[in-house]
């Protein structure tokens, strides 16, 4: 299951044994992350007030002395170098439950996953002294591989691909066309002959063969014509051409 | 003038915009740079420490007057780790505290009465702990071998209160409640007392000092409270010079107020020892320092430092730890000019380092026999550092056998710089007094040979002349010719194996793709510098350009570049005119001359000249010079009352007000913005997918006014016609905080803002989700056109001309104004935006790309204008035309996406200004970024450098390519040829 569908996973709530007014959140890192790095800050957040709880040396977060002051609804922002952590938001509000009056009760906090704006997701679980664990997004990466030259990469290019086939063929052909069967064989050479497509593939250029002397004794194109059936070669007064076998 | 010419969007590179704009792993830390600054550092807060007793090698750490704590590493004087403890104003009244326990592997910082903990080898907290009142000073004492406690001295409200900290949680061990109303002033513990100072008003006046003693693991008092008459002395805090422990002699020693006597007491009993202290060649002391080494076990000698107008001495006292008498062991001479003294001590042995301009002595506390001297270089650092006046030093001695020694000092210098000398051998130079930058301009470097004038002077003359002339500048170019073909093959080498030497005329001249440019900064206290863009941002100058008062600050309002000069205009009419490549000052007019003359502004005329016209501190113009405006300019200036006024200039009149923008009743002016300077518009619409045109509404004189309810939580954004004063467009937000930043930048037809706020979602039907706050910061992103419709010109119609004064003149019909048709997306942001500003190229064709330095990330990052397109369909995937556009779905969130954070891994601390300059490349925009501490560099190309090669293109693999193509056609050519002579006689 990949980390961001994850839901949130804490820490076994460990019960409050002495009743406090003020009280130490702390946020603990997944084993598997290491170090992170000096300048990753924990905030929270609401309008008109940030608090903000440095990463210490045992990679956890500590938010120390939450009073009856502090109480608000909170936006927690991990913010790191390396990595992306979830949003949570954090409700620090004074225990409705309980006798005594109002100002000795304890003040409590309640941690739930938000999605970015605020809103919540998933379920409220009142913070231990345990702490809560927080979870990592994605690992930050902030380079772009560049793309290398590779012979593979050459060879997923349409246009050589196009050009293998091509080359597939012209060797191919002759060969296949010598293994077949001679009546099949026959009746392709005879489809052959039909197509349009077929001739000048053979036939050699043109203008290599050019006769020079024939056309200067005034050969019309109609002789031309049958010369390439021949297949000596062709010419016309308009420039050389391939024609199509007759 | 309405221009038909459209030019196509560069819109295929907009579909992998997330390929585009990213930095490879290779260009990382070489087209970027970074000047890692830790601010001034103080002299009590300042020194070598090892950062664990199992390190060989010590570290420099210093709690700058800006209230960074940073671990500097001596060998190069590169930053290991850094902190930022408070908001980095410079001249805080804050007082800071720094200790360090020996043999420990922490250190201790206090700052606004907050006191943490750090790991001295990473900077990693340890703890930090906080209560109301300020702690007025802390002290380290050993609990267990590596693990020290913290004491902790504080007043909180009228009460005096001590504690004992644990080493590893900051647990509370012990506190210690004094409700006598006393002033706390400091704590000294030594050996298994713990002694804390206050001051007892006398009677009259002064105060005498009170004593009192503690039991360290208790906090118990024990023993008697003593009381000093000291009130004869002790007017102010300041008289007290040194309170301090070593060898379990904790003393005070403080003097009277015409510096004639020292007194002396060692804590816990009543004695008072008092010194007089003689002139010293008719010379008497100013100033008194007294210095003693840090540790604990080093023996109870001191150094008394006294500083004269023009000369310093000192004197070493010793204590004897078992009678407690105090003996003058020695006299260190007068020597001319300012000089510190360190002292540094290994196990008991104490030593005193002497830093003159020209020297470095060192001396024990035995004897005034100098154990080693040194002759230090001036004009360190191609000339750059002069170690003159010396403010404070730190230094670490080391015995290297029985009598040679080896010191490493660092130096604090009144220009700001801090250097280290090894031996008296320059090592390395920190700018420390480059911190604070307030101003910054992108400057050309001057060209020598100005080509362009040349060909132009070409094209104006008659061909004949003309051809002579170019004949001409032929032959002279060929001077260069040999030069040239000598560097060829090094060139055509480096261009193949990777441009590794650079060679030395490269770093004055311009260079073909114009990356190179100087940036000159000028800092809040008075300090110009100039950075070279195309050698990592190396310092080239660094001047004190103006001598301020102490606690006083420079207000610099613009840098404007003349042909390879540069004009800095500071507050009060002052100016300065200074070559950029070199820092001579050619020209400086101090400023307050004119007491109501704020500045002066460049304003073209109707020739072309520029023409200054004085603005006054209320905001109105001054008297304006006898000169033709043409039709008329506005000025537009800020008011003293938050209001923002136009003036209308025109020939030897007096400058009219023509309107002025006074915010709504309950708001406050926060922010003006205008167009930048260099904003080019390439198309005058926008060509839609379906080849229609929407038209962009263009406004040269737009400005973004933003102000918020000084009561309400809102915030206003007017858009404002700067030459008839109309508001074109005003938007409120509810909800917000105003203690988060607010910030805002226009250019070509968008604007955008970022703020923090709560407010309630607005839906039809409300669900329970919706009845939550929303809650976060937001980026909104505004674009104005003419008209909602494409091929429609809006109310302008195909009129030619349009009028800011008269609208409706344009229009006969019912249509009254011209106000844009606004289009606009918000995005919700996972932190906050402290500057936001927009890249710039040569012609404004690459799409442009909003630059937002993020405090809390430490970064400077950069979103390309295609991404957060006000267009983006919005619940639905986009149509075909909309996708060959460029824009895909509306998603609401916006990550700060790694890749295109251009400062990637680096940490830059407290940016606040963004400026751009374009490079001669239409791809590239150069970017400089400054701020309170860091500076920071880098090339930024949009979408991608399409018209430069990039690291990427292998050229010896062209070439390769090219050659196994020419071998292998060789190679077949013969076999082709026989077959196809084969073919023609088969045939």
């Amino acid at each position: 299951m990949p980390p961001f569908l994850s839901l949130l996973f804490l820490l076994p709530l460990l019960a409050l044994t002495t009743f406090v007014s003020a009280l130490t959140l702390t946020l603990q890192v997944p084993t598997h992350i290491p170090a992170l790095p000096s300048t990753t800050t924990a905030y929270l957040r609401t309008s008109g007030l940030i608090l903000k709880a440095p990463v210490t040396r045992k990679n956890i977060f500590v938010f120390r002395n939450i009073t009856r002051a502090e109480a608000g609804s909170y936006l927690l922002d991990i913010v790191c170098k390396d990595y992306d952590f979830l949003g949570y938001g954090v409700d620090v509000v004074v225990d409705k439950k309980g006798d005594g009056e109002e100002v000795d009760r304890p003040v409590v906090v309640e941690v739930y996953r938000v999605g970015r704006g605020g809103m919540e997701m998933g379920e409220r679980v009142r913070v231990g002294e345990g702490g809560v664990e927080v979870r990592v997004l994605r690992a930050r990466e902030y380079y772009e591989a560049r793309s290398g030259f590779s012979p593979l990469s050459l060879l997923k290019n349409p246009m050589i691909l196009m050009a293998i086939v091509g080359l597939a063929f012209v060797f191919g052909m002759p060969y296949l066309l010598e293994n077949m069967d001679p009546e099949m064989k026959a009746e392709f050479e005879e489809q052959q002959k039909k197509s349009i497509l077929s001739g000048g593939t053979s036939t050699p250029n043109p203008l290599q063969n050019f006769d020079m002397a024939a056309w200067m004794a005034g050969k019309t194109a109609g002789s031309a014509e049958q010369s390439q059936d021949e297949g000596t070669g062709t010419g016309s007064s308009s420039g050389p051409r391939a024609r199509r076998r007759g | 003038m309405r221009l038909w010419v459209l030019l196509f969007p560069p819109s295929v590179a907009l579909l992998c915009a997330s390929v585009v704009q990213a930095i490879f792993a290779d260009e990382a830390y070489q087209t970027d740079y970074h000047l890692p600054l830790l601010g001034f550092p103080q002299a009590h807060t300042t020194f070598f420490h090892r950062p664990s007793a199992a390190s060989k090698a010590s570290l420099l750490y210093t709690l700058s007057d800006r209230l960074i704590l940073g671990a500097v590493n001596p060998k190069d004087g590169g930053v290991v780790w850094r902190q930022k403890l408070g908001n980095q104003v410079r001249n805080a009244t804050t007082s800071s505290v720094l200790k360090a326990p020996e043999g420990g592997n922490t250190l201790v910082s206090v700052v606004d009465g907050k006191i943490q903990t750090w790991d001295a080898t990473d900077g990693r907290l340890v703890w930090e702990w906080q209560n109301f009142g300020k702690v007025k000073g802390i002290e380290t004492f050993a609990a267990a071998k590596e693990d020290h406690d913290v004491l902790a001295l504080s007043e909180e409200g009228s009460d005096t209160v001590v504690r004992r900290l644990a080493a590893d949680n900051g647990e509370l061990i012990w506190e210690h409640r004094d409700a006598s109303g006393d002033v706390p002033y400091s704590l000294v513990p030594s050996k298994d007392k713990v002694f804390y100072i206050s001051l007892h008003s006398a009677l009259l006046k002064g105060f005498r000092v009170k004593v009192t003693e503690l039991h360290e693991s208790t906090g118990k008092q024990s023993g008697q409270t003593t009381t000093l008459s000291s009130e004869g002395d002790i007017t102010v805090e300041d008289r007290i010079l040194h309170v301090g422990s070593n060898s379990g002699v904790p003393l005070i020693i403080w003097t009277d107020k015409p510096l004639k006597t020292l007194k002396i007491n060692i804590l816990g009993t009543k004695h008072v020892t008092s010194v007089n202290i003689p002139s010293n060649g008719g010379e008497s002391a100013e100033e008194i320092t007294i210095l003693a080494p840090r540790s604990a076990i080093a023996a109870p000698h001191f150094l008394v430092h006294y500083r004269a107008a023009n000369s310093h001495w000192a004197e070493v006292y010793h204590i004897d730890a078992t009678t407690g008498t105090l003996t003058k062991a020695f006299g260190l001479p007068k020597l001319g000019g300012k000089g510190a003294f360190s002292a540094n001590s290994q196990g008991s042995n104490v030593y005193f380092s002497r830093h003159t301009a020209f020297e470095n002595t060192l001396v024990s506390s035995a004897g005034p026999t100098l154990l080693s001297q040194w002759n230090v270089r001036p004009k360190s650092h191609g000339g750059m550092v002069d170690p003159e006046d010396i403010l404070h030093a730190a230094s670490e001695v080391l015995p290297r056998g029985a009598s040679t020694y080896a010191v490493r000092s660092a130096l604090a210098l009144p220009s700001g710089d801090w250097e280290l000398i090894r031996n008296g051998e320059p090592s390395w130079v920190r700018p420390e007094g480059l911190a604070g930058v307030i101003a910054a301009a992108f400057l050309e470097i001057p060209s020598e040979k100005d080509l362009a004038r040349e060909i132009a002077a070409e094209g104006m003359s008659d061909p004949l002349t003309a051809y002579v002339h170019r004949i001409k500048r032929h032959i002279k170019d060929l001077q260069y010719f040999p030069e040239w073909v000598e560097a060829l093959p090094n060139r055509v080498l480096g261009s193949f194996l990777g441009d590794k030497v650079q060679s030395e005329d490269r770093n004055s001249r311009r260079d073909a793709f114009g990356f190179h440019k100087i940036i000159l900064i000028a800092t809040e206290h008075g300090r110009l510098g100039a950075l070279d863009t195309s050698s990592q941002g190396k310092l080239m100058w660094n001047i004190q350009a103006v001598t301020l008062e102490a606690g006083e600050m420079w207000d610099v309002l613009s840098i404007e570049a003349e042909e390879g000069t540069a004009l800095v205009r500071a507050k009060g009419g002052e100016f300065l005119r200074v070559v950029a490549k070199t820092g001579e000052v050619l020209h400086h007019q101090s400023g307050g001359i004119v007491k109501s003359l704020k500045t002066t502004v460049p304003v073209l005329d109707a020739s072309g000249e520029n023409v200054l016209i004085p603005i006054n501190v209320d905001g109105s113009v001054g008297a304006i010079p006898e000169v033709d405006f043409g039709k008329g300019t506005v000025v537009v200036t800020e008011g003293k009352d938050g209001s923002v006024k136009g003036w209308k200039l025109r020939r030897g009149a007096k400058p009219d007000l023509i309107w002025q923008f006074t915010p709504a009743l309950g708001q406050k002016m926060y922010s003006v913005n205008n167009r930048p300077p260099h904003d080019p518009v390439a198309s005058i619409g926008k060509a839609l997918g379906d080849r229609n045109v929407l038209y962009k509404y263009l406004n040269a004189n737009l400005l973004l006014i933003t102000t918020v309810g000084a009561e309400t939580s809102t915030a206003t954004f007017y858009v404002l016609d700067a030459t008839s004063g109309a508001v074109v467009y005003s938007v409120t937000h509810p909800g917000i905080d105003k203690n988060q930043p607010i910030v805002s930048t226009i250019s070509e037809n968008w604007f955008s803002y970022s703020l923090y706020s709560e407010s309630m979602a607005v839906a039809r039907e409300t669900t329970p989700i919706d009845e939550q706050k929303l809650k976060g910061y937001q980026l909104v992103v505004s674009e104005f056109y003419e008209s909602p419709h494409p091929n429609d010109h809006g109310p302008l119609g195909s009129s030619p001309n349009s009028s800011s004064i008269y609208p409706t003149a344009v229009e006969e019909d019912d249509i009254s104004a011209t106000t844009p048709h606004v289009i606009i997306q918000t995005y919700l942001l996972p932190g906050p935006i402290s500057s936001m500003s927009v890249t710039s190229t040569l012609q404004g064709i690459t799409t442009r790309s909003l630059l937002c330095v993020l405090p809390e990330l430490n970064s400077l990052f950069s979103i390309s204008r295609a991404f957060i397109d006000a267009r983006r369909p919005v619940g639905r995937d986009p149509t075909a035309p909309e996708a060959e556009e460029g824009l895909f779905r509306y998603s609401p969130i916006l990550d700060f996406e790694p890749k295109w954070i251009l400062s990637h891994k680096r940490d830059i601390i407290s940016l606040s200004n963004v400026i751009t300059s374009p490079s001669l490349l239409e791809s590239t925009s150069l970017v400089f970024a400054f701020g309170k501490v860091d500076l920071f560099g880098t090339r930024i190309s949009p979408i991608g450098s399409f018209d430069i090669l990039g690291k990427g293109f292998g050229k010896l693999q062209l070439v390769l390519t090219v050659l196994v193509l020419a071998l292998g056609t060789t190679f077949v050519a013969p076999f082709v040829r026989k077959k196809q002579i084969d073919g023609t006689w088969k045939a």
